[in-house]
């Protein structure tokens, strides 16, 4: 086995160096890299032009978004108010275990601001007050009176003749009121000591 | 630290170390003419890059490094930077050698004078002024590991063509 040995490369590469022709430093070789430095800029000088340039432009930056401040008040609210909802929801598992009392108590005012954002029929002026022209308005009544969450008691609901009677006692309409419709379905609507009377 | 040099103590190391730089800048630019224009712009972007400079390795170490950039983008700029590496790709194992050592010396200087600039460096560099294989990887920017892959395969490609170059002759 005969290998490249490193004695033998060391060697060829100094045969080859001494054979080489050493070049040789022109005289004005220092004259002309001075007289580059002088007149190229440096790097160093270059980055200060960069590092104001890039402050100047952050500056402008920060005086629009100082400007534009008011619009951008809306979302970071929301930002900032939006978090605290989940951790409550997340929460009241923990309180309902414990205090037991306090659910109808939680349930009671949801549906009290829940209720009065579902559409509500035109009929509360008419009720007590004015004269009503159908059955349907009639049963358009109770419905509203049923949605107005208002504690109804039905003391009496009687049909005869096509006349329907009931009395309730519902809010914000006449504490009682009594509802009647005939055939035409033509209705009086009269209030009589928290009574309300519908006649034909 | 280029407030700190001043162009007058920078000139003297300009004066100092040109030679060598220039000898390393001709071993990847045979032109004399491209050879000086790299260095000199070496030794330019080394006045503007002085605050770089934390003393890592040696002033002439990093100031080669400069340069050896230059030339390869020059290099570059010129033509397209290839490496033959048909003959490594055929290469199963290292060829044995038939002949003595003074004609494999000779073959040898022969083959490393076929091989690219940028190996004949990385070979002189290594074996002729037995410089660390870190600081030449600096110097090349590259890995030591991979440096000394490169060179493995060099030395078995400089095997082949010095078997060629045997075949050649019986």
């Amino acid at each position: 086995m005969n290998r490249l040995e490193d004695s033998d490369l060391r060697e060829a590469l100094r045969r080859r160096e001494t054979r080489r022709q050493k070049p040789e430093v022109p005289a004005d070789f220092m004259d002309s890299v001075m007289q580059q430095i002088e007149t190229k800029p440096t790097v160093g000088r270059r980055w200060r032009w960069m590092a104001a340039a890039a402050s100047l432009l952050i500056l402008i930056g920060i005086g629009t978004l100082l400007m534009d401040e008011p619009k951008q008040d809306e979302p970071t609210l929301a930002k900032t108010e939006l978090p605290p909802v989940p951790k409550v929801s997340e929460a009241l598992p923990e309180p309902i275990e414990t205090n037991v009392e306090e659910k109808p108590k939680i349930r009671q005012k949801r549906k009290t601001v829940v209720k009065p954002r579902t559409p509500r029929p035109e009929i509360p002026d008419t009720l007590g007050s004015g004269i009503w022209q159908s059955e349907r308005n009639v049963r358009l009544a109770i419905k509203m009176l049923s949605e107005c969450e208002a504690v109804i008691e039905k003391s009496e609901q009687e049909v005869r003749n096509n006349i329907v009677r009931a009395t309730f006692n519902a809010m914000p309409q006449p504490a009682n009121a009594v509802l009647v419709t005939n055939e035409a379905g033509d209705c009086f609507v009269s209030d009589t000591n928290r009574e309300t009377i519908i006649e034909i | 630290m280029s407030s700190v040099i001043s162009k007058e103590d920078f000139a003297r190391l300009v004066r100092q170390y040109a030679p060598q730089v220039l000898g390393f800048t001709a071993r990847l630019l045979p032109d004399r003419r491209e050879a000086e224009e790299v260095t000199q712009d070496a030794f330019v972007k080394a006045f503007g890059q002085l605050s770089s400079f934390r003393g890592e390795s040696t002033f002439l170490t990093w100031v080669q490094r400069i340069a050896y950039h230059e030339a390869i983008d020059h290099l570059r700029r010129r033509r397209p930077f290839t490496t033959d590496i048909s003959n490594v790709a055929a290469m199963t194992d290292e060829p044995d050698l038939s002949t003595g050592r003074e004609e494999r010396i000779t073959l040898l200087e022969e083959a490393v004078d076929e091989l690219p600039p940028d190996e004949q460096l990385l070979l002189h560099l290594y074996y002729y002024e037995d410089r660390p294989l870190r600081d030449i990887a600096y110097i090349m920017d590259a890995e030591p590991n991979t440096l000394s892959g490169r060179l493995y395969r060099i030395r078995k490609r400089l095997m082949v063509m010095i078997k060629q170059k045997e075949d050649e002759q019986t």
